[in-house]
């Protein structure tokens, strides 16, 4: 049976490398995924988890195991991102900007295809496109709610916001997004139907 | 076409029309975002840097309290070995003995103009307050405004009269 994530910290507490190996190894895609939604480099997006890792361990005696692991650790994460943009004063870039930084998108392709790839491809690279358009805290809050899949109260526990913000942020951002893709061409001319 | 085009374009159509559906179009869409995976071994490099960092800060806490045991020691060892330094004693009391006295200076002159200030304050508001005082100022601004006007009214019939040309008698 694995270990939960309460007893990989306590374990970690006690000095076990090996445990907090483990801990970091659950939750090092979505640190790693939520970092690079923020700052748009993988390399950077790395760091910043790893940052956000060290400091989570050097506080982990704060840790309250009757919260959620995660909620705790995205809370570290966002204050390491918060820090970095804050010093390096990275906000939101132009469309123009990121084309001409070559930003190469994600590297996994779901669909075999490679007509399908270089669809999804496509459409990864236009929503990391708006996605670094829009806001940085609509940014965090949707990658949050549709990327790891926290509640409102989480999110809000993490940002440090009242629920009520990080609804209307859920909202903003995605209105955002909507009206770059769609002045993008991605929406369509005609209806879509639900069955495929 | 691919079920993330479909839920994209589906998410797009909904916006402004469906906010629910919308919401979950967008979702969907984005819980198929392909991932950005961490490189090779990021768990135990960052596992290793974590406890680097420990041992980093354990090093300086002791460095740290070393350092202060040492001062506390040294000052007890030099109190025992020479018995207690007067003269220093002696100067760290007139220097702020003498400080003491600069700040209470500056603080009493603060407080007298403080206290001028007020008094003036003071007079201007109780003449103020006096109707006759009410009464003289009204007048002074009066006598005034009619002493502006007077010296408009001659500057404009100099001008006037210097305008007329020369003189023809």
């Amino acid at each position: 049976m694995e270990p939960t994530d309460a007893e990989l910290a306590r374990q970690a507490l006690a000095g076990s490398q090996a445990a907090y190996q483990a801990l970091v190894a659950r939750y090092a895609s979505a640190a790693v995924n939520l970092a690079a939604r923020l700052v748009h480099d993988r390399a950077l997006a790395e760091d910043l988890a790893q940052e956000a890792f060290v400091r989570a361990f050097a506080r982990l005696s704060t840790f309250d195991p009757e919260r959620r692991f995660s909620s705790w650790f995205f809370q570290v994460l966002h204050n390491v991102a918060v820090d970095f943009l804050r010093r390096k004063r990275i906000d939101t870039v132009s469309l123009d900007v990121l084309q001409a930084d070559g930003y190469p998108g994600p590297p996994a392709a779901r669909s075999s295809s490679p007509d399908a790839q270089a669809e999804q491809r496509s459409l990864a690279d236009a929503l990391a496109a708006a996605l670094r358009r829009i806001r940085p805290e609509y940014r965090e809050a949707i990658a949050l709610k549709y990327q790891q899949d926290l509640g409102i109260d989480e999110i809000a526990g993490i940002l440090g916001l009242p629920e009520g913000t990080v609804k209307t942020y859920l909202h903003r951002g995605r209105k955002e997004l909507a009206a770059i893709l769609s002045a993008e061409g991605w929406k369509p001319e005609t209806g879509v139907s639900e069955t495929p | 076409m691919t079920d993330w085009r479909r839920d994209a374009e589906m998410w797009l159509e909904r916006e402004g029309q469906d906010d629910k559906a919308a919401e979950v179009a967008f979702g969907q869409m984005c819980a198929a975002l392909p991932p950005v995976e961490p490189s090779p071994g990021f768990a135990a490099r960052t596992a290793a840097a974590a406890w680097s960092a420990r041992a980093r800060r354990r090093r300086l806490a002791a460095a740290a309290y070393a350092a202060a045991v040492a001062s506390v020691a040294g000052a007890a060892a030099l109190v025992v070995a020479f018995g207690a330094p007067g003269w220093l004693l002696l100067t760290g009391a007139r220097i702020a003995a003498s400080a003491l006295m600069t700040l209470l200076l500056s603080a009493a002159t603060l407080a007298e103009v403080w206290t001028s200030m007020a008094g003036g304050g003071t007079a201007v508001a109780r003449v103020l307050v006096m109707p006759q005082g009410v009464a003289a100022l009204v007048t002074v601004e009066l006598v005034g405004a009619a002493a502006l006007y007077a010296l408009h009214r001659l500057l404009r019939d100099d001008v006037r009269f210097r305008n007329t040309g020369p003189l023809c008698i």
